[in-house]
């Protein structure tokens, strides 16, 4: 299994970096994660999309709908990409301590 | 990257990892038996005169440039071991036909070329023989599978799949919650309560493509918006939200135990017609395998685009095309839709009816190129190989002078966004009932 | 020389018996889904206007290498009947010949072009094997030496032996194309009606 070094914090990751244990999740994760999609820091409007993600997994085991997470945060698609260079699947979802969204997507 | 990466724990799938000398071994068992059991292989691995007809056919080799990528470059490994295994003095004829042995180098090529092939069908069309090399693809990537070497994140589907019924792993509390929300979003934009039900008993059993409750909520919401308006009972199967059948690609086993579910659950919940969402290869294997594979069927299995052209032919459903404005837009034939399943002019009668303005691309309908990702070629580690083998859709996207392409199917709208944006093509893309949603009128 | 050739000729047949032999004690396609196009149809086209040179993408484009392959193969019906008229000696002149030297001498030349592409060509040059050389040359061996033959009786000799190489050659090599061809195009006309890709 990868293994992955940020700031000191140790975490272990899939291939393509998202962490093994979704429960090991937290803030300081969080923060480590972030560096490695291009989000230098997390701003309050970052936490507000990556919050919202993971409350929304915990509550269903999955990623909300992208269009779902647009209107509950009330950022549009491009604002996300503009806060996620990544995208909502890869990025946040990543930040978020979730497992990577699969399927035809 | 050039090949995905390997899934190193393989469940839910019968198969385990082999060591090198197994493989070798297990390869040339397989090869053996084939090559004395299907007529299909056989004809398949003689017939090829190398006439050449196949080369610039092929948009893995017009966009790879590879030669491994040419069709019977890639199926050549494949025979080289067959004209071994099967000519006689083959340490002399079999090397005259190129033959070559079994090696755990050549089993990697193997892995990656037939995983650079999207199994399109093009280049059967413009072989003199008809050799469909989709078939050799597909034969190949069962034995790869038998060796244990498949791609992480075909596992990955299959493993969500098993535990949820769908690829995303859309579990059955989020997808209530998901319709529940759409039914909002719709009821705000039309004041009608519009329904998605699920698992409900009704006549049709609708199946979408669980990348609808992602990122294509809009073609959700078109179906949705149709079968009110045609006012029929309709329902989605918690149990199965998943049209796309990841088996076709690559195992029988697999494809059989979707099928196996599909009409489960179409008995469960009592249908009469199995309605199939827009997914390509789904079609294909829920239309033309379902009956070879499960045994008779005995309910009907329609393509969503066969009943939105019927509903617009029969004046069930009324549409605006004033609706979608003034933009132009070109059509994108998923390869399994209009190679392999017959659904080639009901999508062209529905744009026609909800847009005003549709150019075709060139070529089209059965002769159209893949989009690059076709066969389930979506994974992230061979993002700079999918740029290469969506080349050839982007030349003809762009010579279209289109506004908006529409594609219905799951893999060709993951795949098609990044082309367009790799090559710098400002286009729009969705799928077909997204635009039907926007045209009817309610 | 004419034992030579017909001892290669029985190898040639014996061979091709054998590999028939093979494919037809092979499992045909498994496949008993129900039909959603006229698999009957899509056989009759693929014998027929499937093989036009509009109907295909490969030989729209490429004309040219598309009637160099006509030629080619008319060449080679043409040295048959000349090696049959040959062996039951059967008298010829006139028209007959003059037909014979004209499509043997032009399969040929289409033999030499081909060969020639053969070697030059570099999208080509990745995909040959020994194989693909020694079937093309046999075979254009075979076309020379019946357009000789029908200018000069007197080399007969000459066209039983290259007849005979190729004979021999036949059933390890790509030449059984043409007979693998007939259950190819079956197939394929077979499934892509059935599919209803090919379709009135």
């Amino acid at each position: 299994m990868p293994q992955i070094e940020i700031d000191g914090l140790v975490l272990n990751v899939d291939e393509d970096g998202f962490i093994e244990d979704p429960t090991i999740w937290n803030e300081e994760i969080a923060k480590a994660l972030a560096k490695t999609e291009g989000v230098t820091e997390l701003t309050e409007d970052h936490w507000k999309v990556v919050n919202y993600i993971r409350n929304y997994y915990l509550q269903y085991q999955i990623a909300p709908m992208i269009r779902k997470l647009c209107k509950d945060t009330g950022f549009s698609l491009k604002e996300i990409y503009e806060l996620f260079p990544s995208g909502p699947a890869k990025g946040a979802c990543k930040i978020a301590g979730l497992p990577k969204p699969t399927g035809c997507v | 990257m050039n090949a995905p990466q390997k899934a190193k724990d393989l469940a839910p799938l019968p198969y385990r990892i082999l060591d090198d000398e197994e493989k070798v071994r297990k390869a040339v068992a397989i090869i053996r038996e084939k090559a004395a059991e299907s007529r299909m292989f056989k004809l398949a691995m003689e017939c090829c005169t190398k006439c050449g007809a196949c080369i610039n056919a092929c948009h893995s080799y017009l966009g790879t440039e590879d030669p491994y990528n040419i069709p019977t470059k890639r199926a050549d490994l494949v025979r080289s071991v067959y004209k071994q295994e099967i000519m006689p003095l083959s340490g002399v004829l079999g090397k005259v036909a190129g033959g070559i042995g079994v090696s755990a180098e050549l089993l990697e090529k193997w892995f990656t070329y037939f995983y650079q092939c999207n199994q399109c069908r093009r280049c059967a069309l413009v072989c003199p023989f008809g050799i469909d090399t989709a078939e050799v693809s597909i034969m190949v990537r069962q034995i790869l599978a038998e060796l244990g070497m498949v791609p992480r994140f075909t596992v990955g589907i299959v493993k969500n799949m098993a535990n949820t019924g769908n690829n995303m792993g859309i579990a059955k509390p989020a997808l209530l919650d998901s319709c529940e929300f759409l039914e909002e979003e719709m009821y705000e934009e039309t004041g009608i309560k519009i329904r998605i039900p699920v698992d409900e008993e009704a006549d049709i059993m609708y199946v979408p493509s669980s990348a609808d409750f992602f990122v294509n909520t809009n073609t959700m919401i078109g179906v949705a918006k149709m079968y009110h308006a045609a006012g029929i009972k309709w329902t989605i199967p918690s149990e199965i939200i998943e049209a796309a059948n990841f088996g076709l690609f690559f195992d029988e086993k697999v494809m059989k135990e979707h099928n196996r579910r599909l009409l489960d659950c179409a008995k469960k919940l009592k249908a009469k017609k199995i309605v199939q969402g827009e997914c390509g290869h789904g079609w294909r294997a829920a239309r033309m395998y379902t009956d070879g594979l499960n045994g008779p069927v005995d309910v009907e299995i329609r393509h969503i685009h066969e009943e939105a052209a019927y509903f617009i032919a029969r004046g069930i459903i009324k549409v605006d095309p004033e609706k979608n404005g003034d933009i132009v837009y070109t059509y994108h034939d998923p390869c399994n839709l209009a190679r392999a399943g017959d659904i080639i002019e009901e999508p062209r009668f529905i744009l026609r009816h909800v847009v005003k303005n549709f150019v075709e691309m060139t070529p089209n309908r059965e002769e159209n190129f893949c989009c690059g990702a076709g066969s389930g070629l979506l994974m992230e580690e061979i993002m700079e190989t999918r740029m290469k083998l969506g080349k050839v859709k982007a030349e003809q996207v762009k010579k279209t002078g289109a506004d908006y392409v529409v594609a219905p199917c799951s893999i060709c709208k993951a795949q098609l966004p990044l082309v367009f944006e790799y090559y710098n093509l400002p286009v729009e893309m969705s799928g077909l009932m997204d635009l039907v949603g926007k045209a009817i009128i309610l | 020389m004419k034992t030579f050739l017909l001892v290669a000729f029985f190898v040639a047949v014996a061979g091709i018996v054998v590999k028939m032999a093979g494919l037809l004690k092979a499992n045909p396609p498994r496949d008993l889904a129900p039909p959603r196009g006229d698999s009957s149809y899509g056989v009759l086209y693929a014998y027929t206007l499937g093989m036009a040179p509009w109907a295909k993408e490969s030989t729209r484009k490429h004309v040219m290498p598309y009637l160099r392959g006509v030629v080619f193969h008319l060449g080679i019906f043409a040295s048959f009947i000349i090696l049959v008229l040959a062996v039951f000696n059967i008298e010829f002149s006139g028209l007959v010949r003059d037909t014979l030297v004209v499509l043997s001498g032009a399969g040929l030349l289409a033999g030499i072009i081909g060969i020639i592409e053969r070697l030059t060509k570099s999208e080509m040059q990745k995909l040959n094997t020994p194989d693909d050389y020694l079937s093309v040359l046999l075979v254009t061996l075979f076309i020379a030496g019946a357009f000789w033959y029908v200018l000069n009786f007197q080399v007969q000799n000459w066209f039983y032996f290259v007849t005979g190489l190729m004979f021999l050659y036949l059933p390890f090599s790509k030449i059984t194309h043409f007979i693998y061809f007939f259950f190819s195009r079956y197939f394929f006309g077979f499934e892509f009606g059935k599919r209803g890709v090919i379709k009135h």
